[in-house]
C-alpha cells in the first residue's frame, strides 16, 4: 500500500508525529477545503468534534448498533459503488492526527464508563462493537499511523468491548504479534470475483484478502466477513458461489465471528456524481427508494440475493455463526431468516450480555 | 475595426459612468444573452414611447462595438427602421480599456438580470460571461447569477451549452431544465432529437421530464450504441400523442426501464382482480414493493354495509390472500 500517495500533506501541529516521513507542511484546512485536494493526496489534519459516533442508522431498518471511532475519512481504493468520494468530492485520504492522542483518550474515557449508556447518542440500543472502518478503510494507513496497533492493545484491556478493523486490504502482518485478547475482529469486505475485479480497482485481490484473514486467524484474531454490497449482475449467483467456495477453501470455519450481508444502495443525488467520477454499470439495475432515502434493489430481488447467499454460506460456516443483514426491514428479515430480531435483538448479537454474546 | 471616434474620457474616477453616443446600428452586434423572447411588445413600446434606456456598449475581442445589455432593444430598433441607437459606454478607469472584461461582464449580467433570465438565457449568460472575463472573476460572476462555483447546477449550465438548437428553445419555454440538457449533451444528435421530440409531443411535468430522461439515459448506457434511438423511434414511444400522452409515455418508459417492477405490478393487479373484492372495499399496496404496510379502505353507506365490508376485510387479513399479494413475485 505504501507509495500509492502522491502528496503527503501534514498540518504544522502534526509535523512531529512519526508518520513514516516528514510530509509537506500544509496550512490548516476545513472540510470545505477537501474537494480542492486531488486523488492521491494524503492529508493529516485535526478533527474538530467527537471521535465517537453511532452508525448513521435509520429507524425503519434493523441496525446492529455499531459504534464508530472516527480516525479519518476518505479512501483511495476507488470502488465504483463507494459513496465516500462522492460525499467529499475527492479521493484524497484524510487522517485525523489528533485521533492518536485526543481520540484515544476520548475512547478510553468512553469505554471506562464515563459516557457509557448512550447518553450522548440518544436512547437506542448500542452494541459493544467499535469500528474504525465506516468512513475510511481501517487498515489503509496503518503502516504510517500505527493507530490500529494501539487500538488492539487498548481493547484487549477493555472487555466486554470489541474492536472491529474493517478493510479491503491484506495488510494484517503488523498486527500479528499483538496481544489482542480475542477482543479485536479483523473483518474483510468480500464480493463476487467479477465485482472485486471490475469495481474495486485498488483493493487487494479477493484471494489475498481471504489469505490475510487466514493469517490473522492463525494468530487468534476472530474474522468478520461483509458481503456488502451484494450486487445484482448477470450471473451473480455463480459469482457469489465462487466467493463462498473460496472462503471455504481458504478460511477455517472456526475463524468466523460473523458474516453480514447488505445489498447495493446509494443516495439518489449521488448517482450522477458517482457515474461521472467512476463509470460503472451498477446503476442500470432496477432500484426503488428505501426508507433511509437511499436507492436499493426492489425487495423481492434483495430477498432472493440474501436467501441465495445465505444458503451458500450455511453450507460452509459452522451452525450458530452470526449472520445478519445490514440495514434491512423486519419484513425482509422474516422472509430471509424466518424471524425479525428488531434493532434491539440485532444489537444484542454484538453485546457480551446479549442472548448470543461472544 | 477599432472604434476610433469613440470619445472616452480616460481620466474619470467614477468607474462605470460614461457618455451616451449615437452609434450606427449597422456597426453593432449584441452579446448572446437573450433567447426565446418575442419582440412584439418591445417593438410596440419603443414605437410608442421611444427608447427609454440606452444600450450598454463595450468592445469585443476584435475591438468592435458590442452591446452587452440591450440586445433585444437593438433588434427592436432595427425592426422599427432606426439607423442609429443611443449607447452608453462605460468610462474605463485609469489603465483600463473598453474591451470586455470582468468588470463589464459583471455589469452586463447585473443589468440583464433585471428582466429575469429564462433557463436558456442563464446558460447563455454564464457561457458569455466566462468567455468575456478572466477565471479569477468567475466565482463573482457565478455569484451574480446566484450560483456557487463547482455546484451541480453551474456545471449543468456549462454542459447544457454543449447542445443548443431545440434544447435551448425548450429551455427558454421552461420545458427543459439545464440539468436535463446537460444529460442530453452526452447523447448522439439522433438520440437527442428523438428525445426532445418526445418531450415536445407529450409535455411532461418537470418531475416526469427529469425522471424520463434519467431512465432513458440508463437504457442508453445499458443498451449500447443505437439501442436508445431504436427505442425512441420504436412503436412503444414514437406513436404517443394526444390528451393522455404524458401518462402513456410515462408508463411506456417505466416499462422499458423497469421491466421487473412493471411485471410485478401487472401480476399484482391481476391477483387483486382475482380477489373479486366487493364494491366499497379497496386494497392499496406500496407501488415500490418495499413497504410493509397494506391499506384496506372501506366505503360504506350504513351499518349493514360496514359490517359486511369489515367481515370481508377480516377474512382477508386472516387468510393467505394478502400475503400472496406480497409474495407473488416468488
Amino acid at each position: 500500500m505504501d507509495g500509492r500517495f502522491g502528496r503527503f500533506l501534514v498540518e504544522e501541529e502534526f509535523l512531529g508525529l512519526d508518520l513514516g516521513d516528514q510530509g509537506i507542511p500544509s496550512p490548516p484546512v476545513a472540510p470545505a477545503d477537501y474537494p480542492g485536494l486531488g486523488p492521491g493526496d494524503l492529508l493529516v489534519t485535526r478533527h474538530r468534534g467527537s471521535f465517537l459516533r453511532p452508525c448513521p442508522a435509520t429507524p425503519r431498518y434493523n441496525c446492529c448498533g455499531l459504534n464508530i471511532f472516527h480516525i479519518g475519512q476518505g479512501c483511495d481504493i476507488g470502488c465504483s459503488y463507494c459513496i465516500l468520494s462522492a460525499y467529499l468530492g475527492t479521493e484524497a485520504v484524510i487522517f485525523f492526527g489528533n485521533s492518536l492522542d485526543e481520540g484515544l483518550d476520548e475512547l478510553s474515557r468512553h469505554l471506562d464508563g464515563e459516557l457509557l449508556g448512550g447518553r450522548d447518542w440518544g436512547s437506542g440500543p448500542r452494541s459493544h462493537r467499535y469500528c474504525t472502518g465506516e468512513f475510511t478503510d481501517s487498515l489503509l494507513l496503518d503502516h504510517r499511523t500505527g493507530i490500529s496497533r494501539r487500538l488492539v492493545e487498548l481493547f484487549s484491556q477493555r472487555p466486554p468491548f470489541t474492536l472491529e478493523l474493517k478493510t479491503k486490504t491484506d495488510s494484517v502482518r503488523h498486527l500479528l504479534g499483538l496481544d489482542h485478547g480475542g477482543r479485536t475482529v479483523i473483518s474483510f469486505s468480500v464480493n463476487a470475483p467479477e465485482i472485486c475485479a471490475r469495481e474495486e480497482p485498488r483493493a487487494a485481490r479477493l484471494e489475498a484478502r481471504l489469505e490475510a484473514a487466514a493469517l490473522a486467524w492463525s494468530r487468534g484474531y476472530p474474522i468478520g466477513l461483509h458481503f456488502d454490497p451484494l450486487v445484482w449482475f448477470p450471473g451473480w449467483e455463480k459469482g457469489y458461489a465462487r466467493t463462498v467456495d473460496l472462503i471455504a477453501r481458504i478460511l477455517d470455519p472456526m475463524a468466523l465471528a460473523f458474516v453480514s450481508m447488505g445489498c447495493f444502495r446509494f443516495l439518489p443525488a449521488l448517482k450522477a456524481i458517482m457515474r461521472a467520477t467512476r463509470p460503472s454499470g451498477l446503476f442500470e439495475a432496477e432500484f426503488v427508494l428505501g426508507g433511509d432515502g437511499k436507492m436499493r434493489y426492489p425487495r423481492p430481488r434483495r430477498r432472493l440475493m440474501y436467501r441465495t447467499v445465505l444458503g451458500l454460506l450455511r453450507e460452509v460456516v459452522l451452525p450458530g455463526t452470526r449472520i445478519y443483514l445490514c440495514m434491512e426491514s423486519g419484513r425482509v428479515w422474516r422472509e430471509v431468516f424466518g424471524h425479525d430480531p428488531g434493532t434491539a435483538g440485532l444489537t444484542g448479537l454484538f453485546r457480551d450480555d446479549g442472548p448470543q454474546g461472544a | 475595426m477599432p472604434l476610433s471616434p469613440y470619445p472616452v474620457d480616460t481620466g474619470g474616477q467614477d468607474g462605470w459612468q460614461g457618455q451616451i453616443l449615437e452609434i450606427p446600428l449597422a456597426g453593432l452586434a449584441a452579446a448572446p444573452l437573450s433567447h426565446g423572447r418575442p419582440l412584439e411588445d418591445l417593438v410596440k413600446s419603443i414605437g410608442e414611447l421611444g427608447l427609454l434606456r440606452p444600450l450598454w456598449l463595450a468592445l469585443d475581442g476584435d475591438g468592435r462595438p458590442l452591446v452587452i445589455s440591450g440586445g433585444r432593444r437593438l433588434a427592436a430598433l432595427a425592426r422599427l427602421g432606426f439607423r442609429k441607437a443611443p449607447c452608453l459606454a462605460p468610462r474605463p478607469g485609469p489603465g483600463q480599456t473598453l474591451a470586455c472584461s470582468s468588470f463589464l461582464a459583471a455589469l452586463a449580467l447585473t443589468d440583464n438580470l433585471g428582466r429575469g433570465l429564462n433557463q436558456a438565457e442563464l446558460c447563455l449568460a454564464w457561457d458569455w460571461a466566462r468567455k468575456a472575463s478572466e477565471p479569477p472573476a468567475w466565482p463573482t460572476l457565478a455569484g451574480l447569477l446566484g450560483f456557487r462555483p463547482g455546484t451541480t447546477r453551474l456545471v449543468a449550465l456549462e454542459k447544457a451549452m454543449e447542445v443548443q438548437g431545440q434544447t435551448l428553445d425548450l429551455m427558454a419555454q421552461g420545458r427543459l431544465d439545464p440539468e436535463n440538457a446537460a444529460l442530453l449533451a452526452a447523447w448522439t444528435p439522433e438520440e437527442r432529437a428523438l428525445a426532445l421530440d418526445l418531450v415536445a409531443r407529450t409535455g411532461p411535468s418537470r418531475q416526469n421530464r427529469r425522471q424520463w430522461l434519467e431512465w432513458l439515459d440508463d437504457l442508453r448506457r445499458s443498451g449500447g450504441p443505437g439501442f436508445l434511438a431504436g427505442l425512441l423511434a420504436g412503436p412503444a414511444l414514437a406513436a404517443i400523442s394526444g390528451p393522455r400522452a404524458e401518462k402513456s409515455a410515462r408508463e411506456a418508459i417505466h416499462g422499458l426501464r423497469f421491466p421487473f417492477l412493471s411485471d410485478l405490478a401487472r401480476r399484482r393487479r391481476e391477483a387483486l382482480r382475482d380477489l373479486a373484492l366487493p364494491e366499497g372495499l379497496k386494497i392499496e399496496l406500496d407501488p415500490d414493493f418495499e413497504d410493509v404496510t397494506t391499506t384496506i379502505g372501506l366505503t360504506f353507506s350504513d351499518k349493514d354495509s360496514l359490517g359486511r365490508l369489515a367481515q370481508k376485510a377480516l377474512e382477508l387479513s386472516e387468510g393467505q390472500a394478502l400475503d400472496a399479494l406480497w409474495l407473488l413475485e416468488d
